[in-house]
């Protein structure tokens, strides 16, 4: 059964949002602050190998490149959340592209969610989800709250999404856990969705969220 | 290396960080274990031993802080090293205090990488150590003989866990004791211990010669050092080389003679009475004294110097009163040896006996024991030894009784009671009303009391309880025109 979610806007237009939106990028750095680091120290880790390794004459290139690769494997994890999060601190551009806000916020809560033996699932479609003409701030706001609300219900979560001419419908479904149940969102997120014409609506496991063309 | 395939196991459920972290320590000649989280960990612990793990403090399932109070719950025995991001800090200080052995921060650059490499030897040999001592507890758990040394109470078994830690080194040793001890026997037993084994035992004791004799028995003389000395005699640093040299009484020394034994204690080399040259002797020492050291240091007897030289390590010897566990064990011990060796067919004291012998404050330690022992075997008629038999002739004769119960701390209560109790019971001459009334207690309790503790050594003869004009009492307990029990007054030393 669905149920609309919905409120009366809420006062305080912009410089709410704008709270909101740095209270909802904290929780995303910090959950990701972890892995960055974890990630930066096994870079270090493994060089030192490669470092205190390649000093040894009888020691072959070869035996090194699992340590190198390693380091460079984690370099990335480190690129890939450090730009996510240069990206999400910079101002929305508007129109906001939908697709690359999803996939910033997941590079953070999914890292993070993964390290704690949560799965996070993107279907590729999300790719094509386009832009959207609400209020760029608020939709990337309604985007960081609705995926940190799903992965705090659940250990299993599908994002996915529907390109439509006339809406852009994003999804998550929380499949795992004990209680997979309703992922809930700040009450205060949803006013300001309802005011720029985003529909959150909850279904059981299921948030979806509708931006306007 | 000096902890060459020591076991290491890595906590962290980074891999990019364990693998790294493993070829390094790998490099450094350990073997190493990877769990990824610190239930993992857990299990690991349980089927195999690790001298270090190193656990991350944010891990799933099992985090850092809770996988080190599992490991002290469950007593696993193992030194750990937690890892943590300078956020957690306040968490590493937490572990500390529930007994991690240190923390290192992230990130773990070439600076940190090579504290860990510091830290975990001195880890390692903090673990060995203490697994020995687990080792040797276990081992001396409901030990009774120790080389020449009987005993099984705590008191003895710190003494044996010291020897056996002591023993290997090189490091003098002071034992400290009343007369009658044992000191000779304990440094019998660390000579035998040691390396030294092998080499002679020499001991002498020091008050039992006048200076002149103990400075030519320790230094030796060349030929016509002093009038007589018609040939050249080694001393006893040189006749105990590769060996260990015992000397009692050591606070006895003149202060010409410390000064001599410190020297060559300092230099491990000695010279000879009226010799020249030098000789280098290679000896372990190890002293004894029955003084009180402070006093003696004090009042310039003994110079404090030649205390530190002597005292590298101490050996307190407790005195028998403080070890009553032993007595029984050592009382039978001595019955079935002189009994043999007299050929006489003695099977136990009698329960009046054990009550005396248990009650007893033994001033002469052990050696009174032994003596006692020894004269009631000798004396005794019948296949039982009796009060008569065992108590010295010097006690039956005096009126005084002992006022005074000592009671070693880590006691039980139980054990306290019972030692009250058969003090208060001798003392009144075996009468259980007047125990009784003096313990503020009733007489069936006092009559438990002392059953009770001779229940191990001796049934009681009959019922255990005669009334007599008013006085209950335990058979034989009170020989006609005899005092019942022990006066205070010591025995004189024996040197």
């Amino acid at each position: 059964m669905t149920s609309p979610v919905s409120s009366a806007p809420i006062n305080g237009g912009a410089s709410t949002v704008e709270a909101l939106w740095l209270e909802t990028l904290g929780a995303l750095c910090s959950r990701a602050a972890h892995e960055i680091k974890g990630a930066l120290n096994g870079v270090v880790v493994n060089v030192e190998v490669v470092r205190s390794r390649s000093e040894k004459p009888e020691v072959t290139g070869a035996s090194l490149h699992q340590y190198a690769q390693s380091a460079s494997g984690q370099l990335d994890a480190v690129i890939v959340m450090t730009e996510a999060m240069l990206a999400l601190t910079r101002p929305a551009r508007r129109p906001l592209a939908l697709a690359q806000t999803v996939r910033n916020v997941e590079a953070l809560v999914g890292a993070s969610a993964r390290a704690d033996d949560k799965q996070v699932e993107m279907q590729g479609v999300v790719d094509s989800l386009g832009s959207t003409s609400a209020d760029a701030d608020v939709a990337r706001l309604v985007i960081g709250a609705a995926f940190i609300a799903a992965v705090d219900a659940s250990s299993d979560v599908l994002c996915s999404a529907a390109p439509g001419t006339d809406a852009a419908v994003l999804c998550w479904e929380c499949r795992g856990g004990e209680s997979p149940g309703c992922p809930s969102m700040d009450t205060a997120v949803i006013s300001l969705a309802a005011a720029e014409g985003i529909d959150v609506r909850r279904d059981g496991p299921r948030l979806s969220i509708t931006f306007p063309r | 290396m000096k902890h060459a395939n020591a076991k290491i196991l890595i906590a962290d459920d980074e891999q990019a960080i364990t693998s790294g972290l493993s070829a390094i320590l790998a490099d450094e000649g350990y073997a190493i274990d990877i769990a990824p989280d610190g239930q993992k960990a857990l299990e690991r612990l349980a089927e195999e031993r690790y001298g270090v793990i190193l656990a991350d403090l944010k891990m799933p399932k099992l985090d850092g802080l809770s996988l080190l109070r599992e490991l002290q719950s469950k007593q696993i025995p193992t030194e750990c090293i937690i890892i943590t991001g300078q956020a957690t800090v306040d968490s590493a200080v937490q572990a500390m205090q529930q007994g991690a052995y240190d923390y290192i921060e992230k990130p773990l650059n070439a600076d940190k990488l090579n504290r860990l490499k510091a830290l975990i030897p001195k880890a390692l040999e903090k673990f060995n150590v203490q697994q020995k001592n687990r080792e040797l507890t276990s081992r001396l758990e409901g030990l009774t003989h120790y080389g020449e040394l009987t005993g099984q109470s705590e008191a003895m078994r710190s003494v044996y866990q010291i020897i056996d830690a002591v023993a290997p080194s090189n490091a003098s040793v002071l034992i400290l004791g009343e007369s009658g001890t044992g000191k000779e026997l304990v440094a019998r037993a660390m000579h035998a211990k040691s390396e030294r084994s092998k080499g002679p035992f020499f001991a002498l004791n020091c008050a039992a010669l006048p200076k002149e004799i103990l400075e030519n028995e320790l230094f030796g003389h060349e030929k016509g050092a002093f009038t007589g000395s018609t040939n050249e005699k080694p001393g006893a640093f040189e006749m105990a080389s590769g060996g260990t040299i015992f000397l009692d009484e050591v606070a006895e020394m003149s202060p010409d003679i410390q000064v001599k034994l410190l020297r060559a204690l300092e230099t491990r080399q000695v010279r000879r009475l009226g010799g020249k040259k030098e000789i280098s002797v290679d000896i372990r020492i190890v002293a004894a004294t029955n003084k009180d050291l402070q006093k003696a240091i004090a009042e310039t007897e003994l110079r404090e110097d030649l205390y530190y030289r002597l005292a590298v390590v101490e050996i307190v010897l407790p005195p028998l009163r403080e070890r009553t566990d032993d007595i029984k064990l050592l009382a039978d011990e001595f019955l079935q040896r002189y009994a043999s060796q007299n050929g006489k067919q003695i099977t136990d004291f009698d329960t009046a006996a054990w009550d005396w012998i248990l009650s007893y404050h033994w001033p002469g330690n052990v050696r009174e024991l032994k003596n006692a022992v020894e004269r009631s075997v000798i004396m005794a008629r019948g296949d039982t030894i009796s009060v008569s038999d065992v108590m010295p002739r010097h006690l039956r004769a005096a009126g005084e009784v002992p006022t005074s119960v000592t009671i070693q701390v880590g006691s039980s209560v139980n054990d306290a009671r019972r030692q009250l109790t058969l003090r208060t019971f001798a003392s009144t001459g075996g009468d259980l009303v007047r125990t009784a009334k003096l313990l503020g207690t009733s007489p069936d309790e006092v009559r438990r009391d002392v059953m009770g503790l001779l229940s191990d050594s001796a049934a009681p003869a009959g019922n255990g309880e005669e009334v007599s004009n008013g006085k209950h009492t335990l058979p034989e307990f009170v020989p006609t025109g005899r005092p019942t029990a022990p006066a205070k007054k010591p025995l004189p030393k024996k040197r």
